[in-house]
């Protein structure tokens, strides 16, 4: 026990003491910037008016901050589900023995090498384009009258086509965590498995599904983080200004720090403060919850 | 042992055949993933027009390959590249060394603040990089060493390791829990002690998780953009996330669009080739290691 | 039980770090202000003129623009002359627009040495007003307003809170840029004035197969601030934008003109669709459509796409009948450069000031990156612009961006989103007040 103790306190000392460093005065300076009025973010503190609750408050009672909430939960919920399962099914096959198996790899995660602003120029200007759009060509080669004529960038429909782009790029992460978990796993439990006659979908059902709920923890936390951080893709989907549909907290944040689009409009770093400190706690909340319903007592091998 | 099992799977034909959904499913995201990236390699070689009348991929006027010598030469790549090649491995090599020890002891033991540190590490990966940033820079801009150009190094290094320590912390957590105790319980009874245990035993059968995370943290800082942007004070020190939108921008507010692919891809390429290379070892990784794939 | 308890203290301890931390942050942060104000305070005092001359420490000069852009080719070859004339070396830090918007203020704050700063004519007089030297005596000195375009010099007075702090480069202005052939093929013969005018030349453009009018996701608010303000004024306009009074029966009535508009189908058919740069770029550029409400900057963003032989011409927003303002009001700017209330070559920032404002130097800008010339004597435009000259000239009020339509931030994308949808023809003119009313505020 004792020697465990020092090995607690030297193992864990760098990357305490390097998060401390960087992270806790930030943090605090954020936690009680959130309860100021205060113009520019790096303003002495001398210059902060004190207004207690009422940062968060204005930022309750308006219907923009409340449809980026909306927008990043559905990011995060319809997103993450639908990213989670491809992700699962790819890494499943990719660890099923296939051959080329590098080569899937590498292609699937690649669209993650490749810069955002390429991408999202891409998909804006080229795959959903009503003109000459990929979609527009497959349905006329499918003759998917639905598919040729749907707008897919018009602000009824522009959420679905951020959200399509976005996911298509992050699948490929979450992937290979998952495949990195699976490697993990003893051939043994699948060697033994064979054995008694089970089927490869038993197989994924009751060995490796049981086996990966720590990386599924981290899968969803990883996800969580990314979704509360949403900001690149937005502003891509949306230049100059901002958009109902593609709006998210980081976004409504830097309008507040940095000013909106080309107008002059009111600044208020305590509002972002706000905005960060909220995204913190809903981040450590959902950690909280995945950490409850992934136990990983359970997991023996 | 590799030849061996081409030679295996050639024969089984049936085993090919019960993979073929596999196939059909990966194959066609394959095709997909191509057409898109191939459209963005496509356009890097048209011009403007063609991309905005939907004939990237009909190349009527030829291939543009001064799109690339433009891009090339209006800003310093290679200095930046080789910037961003420092940074990142040095705070790739840094991340494991400080986080993989922390995740092991979160990950094995119960003690006073082990909750307290995970939740702090993931509040902190919540909180926007803006708000971290700034007030950082307000500290060390007042130490007035951003004008050495080996101290902004070092402080941009720094940085890039202390701000991937939470997220790489929490990454490898689950790696470590997931391995069975079954080792140290063996190398104790073999009197290893518990440091020796760890960095002999565990930290080996992590790798595929190690490697993993590896590769997101290279890729984080060689993209990683509004920490560099405010924190590299000459262009000496900048890296190749913000050359590079320094060009993308340039070229969108110019509208040459052909050039703005073609400054992607030339960035683009160096990345991915050091994928390549790194998932190569992944796989080294997890046959040469304990534990198989 | 034990983890009940364990974290029930966790919360304590969590909430003890951050009412503990929460004070001493602040003293942290206040005494961090005060240092980086004294060594700020103190190194010019200690070292002011000698060092600065004898060690040739460099002019510094954070640029907001991209190392890449034509603009920055265009400063970098004047300032490399100004110091090869003068012997005034100048260390220019390209940071782009970003890097300015985001890193000026932190790195002003933080003591970080700058002399000069340029960015857009509001954003420096508003946002970092504090942080700037007044101008009014070094231009006088240097007799700096005879060449200088007079509405602009005015304009900078006006922004900078009556006195100069900035001076005005790259100007700009705000108004319908359309496809010269297109309304000759339309047999239109003269630029519309008025509102009636106006859907004129729109019917005589459908009816010869090509579309009126597109826009973008980025700049169509802009279409309903300027009819709002030439309907009741630019100062109401805002009011309405800030205060949501969105029973303002101008609001209505904006909303009718162009649900009449959509209904006659003069929009172009993706307009919903289109996000900034379709529009421009497939659009108008390819010559689909014939106008679109945009900036000067408009002609050099798609040139290449456009090709040479695009002849651009231009109007300001037509009148509206009944309404307060006409074409004689719209937005017209420039980026400015600025110098940093705390530098100590003050003198010759305002020497390498004059010199990228002047002459040769902004004629070398307004060519490389086709943009209007400051210097009034370089009375030559690039030729896609000639056309913009008499506009420009005939503009007597400012408007700010987009005529006050995006004076609220809060409401800006909600305003798109519905604005977008009235052009669309998806969404009637009342639709879309109930819909900026239901949005509250």
């Amino acid at each position: 026990m004792k020697k465990n103790k020092t090995m607690i306190v030297v193992f864990l000392t760098p990357a305490v003491v390097m998060f401390s460093i960087i992270f806790l005065y930030p943090i605090f300076r954020t936690v009680a910037m959130s309860f100021f009025k205060i113009e520019g973010v790096t303003d002495a503190v001398s210059k902060w008016q004190f207004s207690g609750l009422a940062n968060y408050i204005k930022l309750f009672n308006t219907e923009l901050f409340r449809i980026s909430m909306w927008n990043i939960f559905r990011i995060w919920l319809f997103g993450g589900i639908l990213v989670m399962s491809l992700a699962l099914l790819f890494a499943a096959i990719l660890t099923s023995g296939i051959r080329f198996k590098n080569a899937f790899r590498a292609i699937i995660y690649m669209p993650n090498v490749v810069s955002a602003v390429a991408l999202a120029t891409m998909w804006l200007q080229y795959v959903f384009s009503p003109k000459f759009g990929l979609f527009k060509s497959i349905g006329e080669l499918l003759h998917w009258e639905w598919l040729a004529k749907f707008q897919w960038l018009d602000p009824s429909h522009l959420f679905m086509a951020l959200l399509i782009a976005y996911c298509f790029g992050m699948v490929g992460y979450h992937m290979l965590i998952f495949a990195s978990g699976i490697e993990r796993i003893g051939t043994d439990y699948y060697e033994a498995a064979t054995l008694d006659g089970a089927s490869r979908i038993q197989q994924f059902r009751y060995i490796t599904l049981p086996l990966l709920k720590g990386v599924t923890k981290t899968n969803i936390t990883m996800w969580s983080i990314s979704s509360a951080g949403f900001f690149l893709w937005s502003q891509l989907f949306s230049m100059v200004v901002s958009n109902t549909q593609t709006i998210t907290p980081v976004v409504y944040m830097y309008q507040n720090i940095f000013g909106a689009g080309n107008s002059m409009t009111e600044r208020n770093a305590g509002i972002g403060a706000a905005v960060g400190v909220l995204l913190s706690v809903c981040v450590v909340l959902i950690f909280m919850v995945c950490d409850k319903v992934f136990k990983d007592d359970d997991i023996e091998f | 042992m590799a030849r061996e099992k081409k030679v295996r799977e050639r024969v089984n034909w049936r085993r090919e055949l019960h993979l073929a959904p596999g196939y059909i499913i990966l194959s066609l995201w394959v095709l997909f993933t191509f057409i898109l990236l191939g459209w963005v390699i496509a356009a890097s070689f048209s011009t403007s027009k063609e991309i905005f009348s939907g004939g990237v991929f009909r190349f009527e006027s030829g291939f543009h390959l001064e799109n690339y010598a433009k891009a090339w030469n209006t800003s310093n790549v290679s200095v930046f590249f080789t910037n961003s090649l420092i940074y990142a491995s040095i705070s790739c090599a840094l991340l494991i060394v400080i986080c993989a020890p922390a995740a092991y002891v979160l990950s094995r033991f119960t003690f006073v603040g082990n909750r307290l540190v995970q939740s702090g590490f993931v509040a902190a990966m919540g909180v926007p990089a803006t708000m971290i940033v700034l007030p950082l820079f307000g500290l060390v801009a007042g130490w007035n060493i951003l004008n050495v150009t080996l101290a902004n190094r070092a402080v941009l290094i720094f940085l890039y390791v202390g701000i991937n320590v939470p997220y790489t912390t929490i990454f490898l957590l689950t790696f470590f829990s997931n391995l069975s105790r079954s080792f140290e319980e063996a190398a104790a009874i073999d009197g290893c002690p518990p440091m020796k245990t760890f960095w002999k035993i565990m930290l080996p059968m992590a790798q595929p998780g190690i490697i993993t995370v590896t590769i997101f943290n290279f890729i984080n800082v060689w993209n990683e953009y509004f920490m560099s942007l405010i924190f590299a004070n000459s262009d000496k020190v900048k890296s190749v996330a913000i050359g590079l939108y320094g060009m993308i921008n340039s070229m969108r507010y110019t509208g040459d669009y052909a050039g703005m692919f073609a400054a992607v891809v030339i960035v683009f390429l160096p990345t991915f080739l050091l994928y390549l290379f790194l998932s190569e070892k992944i796989i080294a990784g997890v046959t040469g290691g304990g534990v198989k794939g | 039980m034990k983890k009940k308890l364990l974290s029930v203290l966790l919360c304590v301890a969590m909430t003890a770090t951050v009412f503990g931390c929460g004070s001493s942050g602040d003293t942290a942060s206040s005494s961090d202000g005060a240092a980086s104000e004294t060594p700020e305070a103190e190194t010019p005092d200690a070292g002011t003129e000698a060092p600065a001359e004898s060690s040739g420490d460099a002019l510094v000069y954070w640029s907001m623009w991209d190392a890449a852009e034509p603009q920055a080719q265009a400063l970098s070859q004047s300032i490399e002359a100004f110091t090869q004339e003068t012997g005034i070396a100048v260390d220019v830090q390209f940071k782009g627009r970003t890097g300015i918007r985001e890193g000026l203020q932190p790195a002003l704050d933080a003591g970080t040495n700058i002399d000069l700063f340029d960015e857009d004519i509001d954003r420096v007089n508003t946002t970092w007003g504090s942080y700037l030297l007044d101008l009014e005596e070094l231009a006088k000195a240097n007799d700096y307003e005879s060449t200088a375009n007079a509405g602009l010099m005015a304009a900078c007075r006006e922004v900078g809170g009556g006195t100069l702090k900035s001076i005005p480069y790259q100007p700009n202005v705000f108004a319908y840029f359309y496809n010269m052939d297109i309304f000759e093929k339309a047999g239109v013969s003269a630029v519309p004035t008025t509102w009636d005018e106006f859907l004129d030349t729109c019917q005589k453009i459908k009816d010869a197969g090509f579309t009126p009018i597109t826009n973008d996701n980025a700049y169509i608010s802009s279409l309903f601030g300027y009819h709002m303000s030439r309907l009741i004024g630019e100062p109401a306009t805002e009011e309405v934008v800030k205060n949501g009074d969105w029973d303002n029966e101008a609001v209505l009535k904006t909303a009718q003109a162009y649900e009449e508009l959509a209904s006659k189908g003069y929009f172009s058919a993706t307009i919903e669709s289109n996000q900034w740069p379709a529009g421009q770029n497939t659009e108008l550029a390819m010559g689909e459509a014939a106008m679109y409400l945009n900036g000067s900057w408009l002609p050099n963003e798609v040139k290449e796409i456009a090709g040479e032989d695009f002849k651009w011409g231009c109007f300001s927003y037509p009148a509206v009948e009944g309404g307060v303002d006409g074409t004689e009001a719209s937005n017209y700017g420039a980026q400015v450069f600025a110098i940093n209330a705390k530098s100590t070559k003050s003198e010759q920032a305002f020497q390498l000031i004059t010199y990228l404002t002047k002459g040769d130097a902004d004629k070398l800008l307004s060519d490389m990156s086709v943009g209007i010339p400051a210097d009034s004597n370089n009375a030559e435009w690039p030729a896609l612009l000639s056309n913009v000259k008499p506009v420009m000239d005939s503009l007597t009020t400012r408007y700010p961006w987009a005529a006050g339509a995006e004076a609220n931030a809060d409401m800006t994308p909600i305003i798109i989103e519905n604005f977008t949808k009235l052009c669309g023809g998806s969404l009637d003119a009342q639709g879309f007040v109930d819909a900026l009313k239901a949005a509250g505020n």
